[in-house]
């Protein structure tokens, strides 16, 4: 017993330590003008991890490209990353810890809409900027109370027509399942595209949703089978994307798959759907085979710092990179620094960057598929 | 009528995959009267295994096996480490101690493996019989038989062997059995791996299907959970047989009600059983905390 | 009676709520508010959980659920009826109580697993209901952009909700006012016999105590608390949305519940602060953060069975042991522990 009592003594040693060390932060090193720090809000942990760990690796890049060519006007950046596990209130503590603790410039983040919601109230209200990979349209109302907040990725409100041209006009589907993800994200896309594909002289015959980090989805595709679509639309990412393709394979439906944002431009589609994603078609701001300076300087980058690049680490590169070249034209000053966001014209990895009056990305993304194994283009905006 | 039917056998197969994993539980409850909340995380260790084995350059089947041995190791390694000092504790910090097992193999398999989920490919499972309308897979075909074969192989386990027969005694009632001259300890430790080898299976069969990444233990613990508790707890065969009916119940729910309220059916299905018959479908009807007096 | 012991714990009680209710002039800093704010809303609902789960023996795993009744029930009278704020604080916690009561009416003959799986059951379908009934709680997005609660005066004093300080002192009426229910209501006849329903079903029911009815309403009660921390919690982020209601969050009210001690005041506002603040300490090393997570509840439950409370309870009876022995008497014998 007494060895119980002591094992616990230790026990609560360590846990006090812990806490207690944990609230430290790292001691300025004398000698050097003081670091500029950024902070990142993203899931680093629960169902998108995958997410937030790419985004993290694009920061990263994007900043050791920045400070080893002499950081912001001289001052090195710091990355902050910061959990906010998709959900609101974990959010709102990463940004009061960020304008109050971490005293940062700017932060890049969140990757769900609800969380950004709620941890923009907090930047907005500190002058803190923020660019972020939300995709509600109500984070664009958001940035009629928050001139700070701005969206680096184009939404599936941007994407949706040309995809719908696409595959309505140009395939002549006329028959269109969709399949979605019971999200905000996944819910506007079923939205959006409705009209869309009426408006094209197609039918929505089957409107079925999935949750959230479900696997199975057979009662949704024989649902759906029974309709005799010649095509879905699937409004998620890449994981549930390549199982469905995987079962709807299996039971036998064979038809074109699509979806109309660039929530499945990743590797991984093809590494978990294999010859199953064949023939699938999106939407995507990027091409990471194109010849462009940008894109080329980007994979090399990245292969020289063992990351391996999918959307989401391009997508949030880029927001990196917006963020110092405006951080520099403003003299790290927020209201100079927003409106030099505002104004800004640049090419990035995601092709020409510039914001429109609700802080939001304009520009005619690529329409890509799943050919041989690989992504092709199949229409390049012109 | 056909859509039915084969909302009907995607139910089957779905609730084959929650009676396997239901059986586990079962078991561990059996003799120990307690929960292994962390059954899925010894789910998600065997087909860990699997897939990093095949990727390393093993082929299939040994790879499978290696990843089975790997849950059953985990599920043991549970039982010695943390479960045997909480023995004596109140049942609800044995299930709080479960859930923080539970959240730190996720989370420790993130940290090794990294978040993003991995195929293992199966040969079964592009091969496949069409059943009427609805093609179903050998790969589900293997797992509706691996379930059955589990049920019957356990029953005659129980039933014939010295350890099985140990193991119905320890059940009954521990203190008694091991007066009676029976290792308690070994009959413990061969419970958990056996349930554990069982969701070590259930892991390894499953994988192919729905691909293996680190919190893939909590949808298929829950679910199993539930199947065991719908089919009442102590029951083998009520553990199958409510795992399909749970499966059938979602799929003719999602398919039929709403896609979006489809974990709400099968929750529904539970709360009404419960009601009915607060022991589950299959348990026996004892006074709550009678048998705790033990 | 106020014996000596008591009037000490009295004292330290009204010490202690002294030096909380002058913390925020202490704390100017935004972030240190903002956690104060959510270790009092975990607080109050710790001390619901306490109260429903504790008290009764029903350990209910759905608990965000009713936290989230509340908190979507003002959320939707605010938005769609344009009602203020202080009427639905009693109106939250009385949708969340009569969710409570139906609970208990319905789950109280369970067992623990089945009680478990029950309550867990009513967690998701209400989660679902969140998720999916788009046009009344706003489906994924949920309700956002919630107008701060207009300011209130009392006499010279004005309390502001745009920030976190006015929440804050609502937040501590909230807790001192429900720790004063708590206390009376545990030492009445009603709370004695849920004690004794708690030990012992079968010798409760032969001494007469209805097992349906003390369950249900304790059980109620419980939940009521939890409707009150959900509509000050949706105000306070601004926002009500299904994340904030799921079951990781009942896993997170039940650890803190079982690390400050079931059946112990402090213990339950223990466990919500420490948690609270031990997460956000933890945030910048997430993966890490959670593995120590898990370790820590292992470690807990293994080493402290009955929580810190129950850990501080047997420091002291070690500590006045040792005392008594030191001034030369036998060691004081063991006296027979209660709940507080």
């Amino acid at each position: 017993m007494a060895g119980h009592r002591w094992l616990r003594g230790v026990a609560s040693l360590v846990v006090v330590g812990v806490a207690v060390l944990s609230w430290g932060r790292p001691a300025a090193v004398h000698g050097q003008a003081a670091p500029v720090t950024v902070g990142l809000e993203t899931p680093l942990t629960g169902d998108d991890a995958q997410f937030g760990k790419v985004m993290e690796q694009g920061a990263r890049m994007a900043f050791a490209q920045v400070n080893a060519t002499g950081g912001i006007l001289g001052h090195r950046v710091d990355l902050v990353p910061c959990d906010d596990q998709a959900k609101p209130a974990t959010a709102v503590a990463c940004a009061q810890r960020f304008v109050t603790q971490d005293h940062v410039v700017a932060v890049l983040g969140g990757f769900n809409s609800s969380p950004t919601l709620a941890a923009q109230a907090v930047t907005g209200k500190a002058r803190v900027i923020q660019i972020h990979m939300g995709a509600s349209p109500k984070l664009t109302d958001a940035h009629k109370t928050n001139p700070y907040l701005f969206r680096i990725i184009l939404t599936s409100e941007k994407f949706a027509p040309y995809v719908a041209r696409y595959v309505v006009g140009q395939l002549h589907h006329r028959r269109i399942a969709v399949l979605y993800e019971n999200t905000d994200y996944g819910r506007s896309e079923a939205d959006i595209f409705g009209p869309l594909a009426s408006r094209l002289g197609a039918q929505v015959v089957a409107r079925e949703a999935y949750n959230p980090g479900d696997k199975d989805f057979s009662a949704q595709i024989t649902k759906i089978k029974s309709l005799r679509p010649d095509a879905i639309m699937i409004g998620g990412l890449y994981t549930e994307a390549a199982l469905i393709a995987q079962q709807a394979h299996q039971a036998g439906l064979s038809v074109q798959l699509f979806g109309i944002s660039d929530g499945v431009d990743s590797p991984q589609l093809i590494a978990l759907g294999g010859r199953d994603v064949e023939g699938y078609i999106f939407a995507s701001m990027i091409d990471l085979d194109r010849r462009d300076p940008q894109v080329l300087a980007f994979t090399r980058l990245a292969r020289t710092m063992g990351v391996t690049p999918e959307a989401y680490t391009a997508i949030t590169y880029d927001a990196a990179e917006v963020l110092a070249r405006a951080l520099r034209a403003g003299g790290l000053d927020p209201d100079r620094t927003r409106d030099a966001l505002a104004t800004i014209r640049m090419t990035g990895v995601t092709g020409p960057i510039s914001f429109d009056a609700n802080g939001d990305r304009n520009s005619a993304p690529f329409i890509r598929q799943v050919k041989g194994g690989t992504f092709v283009t199949v229409v390049a905006p012109h | 009528m056909a859509v039915i039917l084969a909302q009907l056998a995607n139910g089957v197969v779905l609730g084959s995959i929650y009676a396997l994993m239901a059986i586990g539980y079962t078991m561990v409850w059996n003799v120990l009267a307690f929960i292994n909340w962390a059954h899925g995380e010894v789910y998600m260790m065997a087909a860990f295994v699997t897939v990093t084995l095949y990727g390393a350059g093993v082929s299939l089947l040994p790879a499978a096996l290696l990843g089975v041995a790997g849950g059953t190791l985990t599920g043991v390694l549970m039982e010695r480490i943390a479960y045997r000092p909480m023995r004596q504790a109140p049942k609800l910090n044995l299930l709080i101690g479960a859930l923080g097992i539970s959240i730190f193999l996720r989370n420790a398999a993130q940290l090794v493996w990294g978040p993003s989920p991995r195929r293992l490919p199966s040969p079964l499972l592009d091969r496949g019989v069409d059943i009427g309308v609805v093609h179903v897979s050998l790969q589900q075909v293997l797992i509706l038989a691996v379930g059955l074969l589990a049920m019957v192989l356990l029953q005659l386990f129980v039933r014939r062997t010295t350890l099985g027969r140990a193991m119905r005694a320890a059940a009954e009632d521990m203190e008694t059995a091991s007066l009676m001259g029976i290792n308690t300890e070994r009959v413990i430790v061969a419970t958990f791996a056996i349930g554990s080898a069982l969701g070590g299976v259930a892991g390894v069969l499953i994988a192919p299907l729905y691909l293996v990444y680190p919190t893939m233990g909590v949808l298929a613990g829950l679910k199993g959970f539930t199947a065991s508790v719908l089919g009442g707890m102590g029951s083998v065969t009520g553990a199958m047989v409510a795992g399909l009916v749970l499966g059938i119940a979602e799929s003719l729910g999602a398919g039929f009600i709403s896609s979006g309220y489809r974990d709400a059916v099968a929750m529904v299905v539970l709360l009404l059983v419960l009601l009915v018959r607060p022991e589950g479908l299959f348990g026996h009807g004892v006074v709550s905390q009678a048998r705790q007096r033990a | 009676m106020l014996t000596g012991g008591r009037l000490a714990r009295l004292g330290a009680a009204c010490g202690a709520v002294t030096a909380a209710a002058c913390l925020p002039a202490l704390l100017r800093n935004p972030y240190a508010l903002y956690l104060a704010d959510l270790s009092l809303i975990y607080g109050l609902l710790v001390l619901g959980y306490d109260l429903a789960s504790g008290y009764t023996g029903m350990i209910s795993f759905g608990h965000a659920a009713l936290f989230g009744i509340g908190g979507y029930v003002s959320a939707i009278l605010v938005t769609h009826a344009g009602m203020s704020f202080w009427l639905t604080l009693p109106l939250g916690a009385a949708a969340a109580g009569l969710s409570g009561a139906l609970v208990g009416l319905t789950a109280h003959r369970l067992r623990e697993e089945y009680l478990a799986m029950g309550t867990l059951a009513f967690g998701t379908i209400v989660w679902l209901v969140m998720l999916n009934w788009v046009n009344v709680t706003g489906g994924p997005m949920g309700i956002p952009a919630l107008p701060p609660p207009p300011p209130v005066s009392f006499g010279p004093v004005v309390l502001r909700f745009e920030g976190y300080r006015g929440f804050y002192y609502v937040l501590l009426g909230a807790v001192v006012l429900a720790v004063l229910v708590t206390r009376h209501v545990v030492d009445s006849r009603f709370g004695r016999a849920c004690l004794a329903i708690r030990e012992d079903e079968v010798v409760a029911e032969t001494l007469g105590i209805t097992l349906r009815y003390h369950k249900t309403l304790m059980f109620a009660i419980g939940a009521a608390y939890s409707g009150v921390a959900g509509v000050l919690f949706v105000h306070l982020l601004r926002v009500a949305s299904p994340e904030s209601f799921d079951f990781s969050q009942s896993v997170t009210i039940l650890t803190m519940n079982m690390l400050g001690g079931m059946g112990s005041i402090p213990g339950a506002l223990l466990g919500a602060v420490l948690v609270t603040l031990l997460s956000e300490a933890l945030r910048a090393v997430p993966l890490y953060r959670m593995v120590l997570y898990g370790l820590l509840l292992v470690v807990m439950m293994v080493f402290f069975p009955y929580g810190l409370a129950g850990a501080a309870r047997v420091a002291a009876e070690g500590l006045r042991g040792l005392l008594s022995r030191a001034r030369g008497g036998r060691a004081v014998g063991e006296r027979a522990s209660e709940p507080f």
